[in-house]
């Protein structure tokens, strides 16, 4: 008796159907690695160096310690962690002169640190503008006109110094 | 006259290719695909020495990576050393634009997450002395809100 030949070939037409949805699947949760950049001018180098005392009221200090924790006017917050710089950026705007956020840092204290401190900086600082928008025109502060753009930058100003504090 | 009508042969498209694309794009997605993570903590910075397709800097900026991961880890547009030789590494890079009537506006950094910030400042001072005042900072970490 003769055996009957068995057929081997697969039917590849599910191949299709199975790489469309692996397809749709990463596109879906693909996210590109996105480069952010932070902008900062520095003052020209000069020889004569300013001292003069700040008032308190003016300035904000802030302390890396190099372990991502930072001290904020005798409290310490974990950089890991969710905490505002709104309410002391506030403050330091309340003042006619433009106010002053010193950070000092330690020559150890990680590059990483450093970055998400003026992240936060940025970010609270477009927090307080949207709050001041709201307060004084009743808008976001994307919503609003340029001039009153200007007119609300004009109330949150401040310069940045920072300061390498030496290892003890 | 009788004109005989020609017979409607129906369209037949040959998709044989398709799954070839499919595989294609399948294998592009599979490769390029991070998954998203939104912890705060798992800040990554680009490996110092990695970043030359996501660069922002035109013609006449200066481009400066500090890597953790190399000896040399300090690279000025095209020159390589190591940080404590940076003043003399950027004044060559500079004298270089300069004779091709470059004048460099703005410094783009490029620094790995645990560099420590004494070298940092240290570029910074030189980049002050030399009069490029525009820093700018480059990383991954999500700063619009």
């Amino acid at each position: 008796m003769k055996k009957r030949r068995i057929n081997h070939e697969t039917d590849s037409g599910v191949f299709a159907d199975v790489s469309f949805l692996l397809l749709i699947f990463f596109m879906v949760v693909t996210t590109f690695n996105k480069a952010y950049e932070l902008q900062q001018s520095l003052p020209p180098k000069t020889t004569n160096q300013r001292s003069g005392k700040i008032a308190k009221d003016r300035i904000l200090s802030l302390y890396l310690n190099g372990k991502a924790q930072v001290l904020v006017e005798g409290e310490i917050f974990d950089q890991n962690y969710a905490y505002s710089l709104v309410d002391e950026i506030r403050r330091i705007s309340a003042h006619p002169k433009p106010g002053v956020v010193k950070i000092n840092m330690l020559p150890d204290t990680p590059y990483k640190d450093y970055v998400q401190l003026l992240t936060q900086l940025k970010k609270d600082k477009e927090i307080l503008l949207d709050q001041i928008a709201q307060e004084s025109l009743g808008k976001e502060f994307t919503f609003l006109e340029s001039t009153q753009k200007k007119q609300i930058l004009y109330r949150i100003k401040y310069t940045i110094i920072e300061n390498e504090i030496p290892a003890l | 006259m009788n004109i005989p009508r020609k017979p409607k042969k129906p369209i037949k498209i040959n998709t044989t290719a398709l799954p070839d694309i499919i595989f294609m794009l399948l294998f592009f997605f599979m490769v390029t695909t991070t998954m998203q993570n939104q912890n705060m903590s798992d800040l990554e910075l680009p490996a110092a020495f990695n970043v030359q397709a996501k660069s922002k800097a035109g013609p006449n900026d200066l481009e400066i990576f500090i890597s953790s991961s190399v000896q040399n880890n300090l690279k000025v547009n095209t020159h390589i050393g190591k940080v404590e030789d940076s003043k003399q590494l950027i004044a060559l890079e500079l004298n270089q634009m300069k004779k091709n009537s470059i004048f460099v506006h703005r410094a783009f950094m490029y620094i790995d997450e645990n560099i420590k910030m004494s070298s940092v400042n240290k570029i910074k001072e030189e980049l002050q002395s030399l009069n490029i005042l525009k820093i700018s900072y480059i990383h991954n970490y999500e700063s619009e809100s």
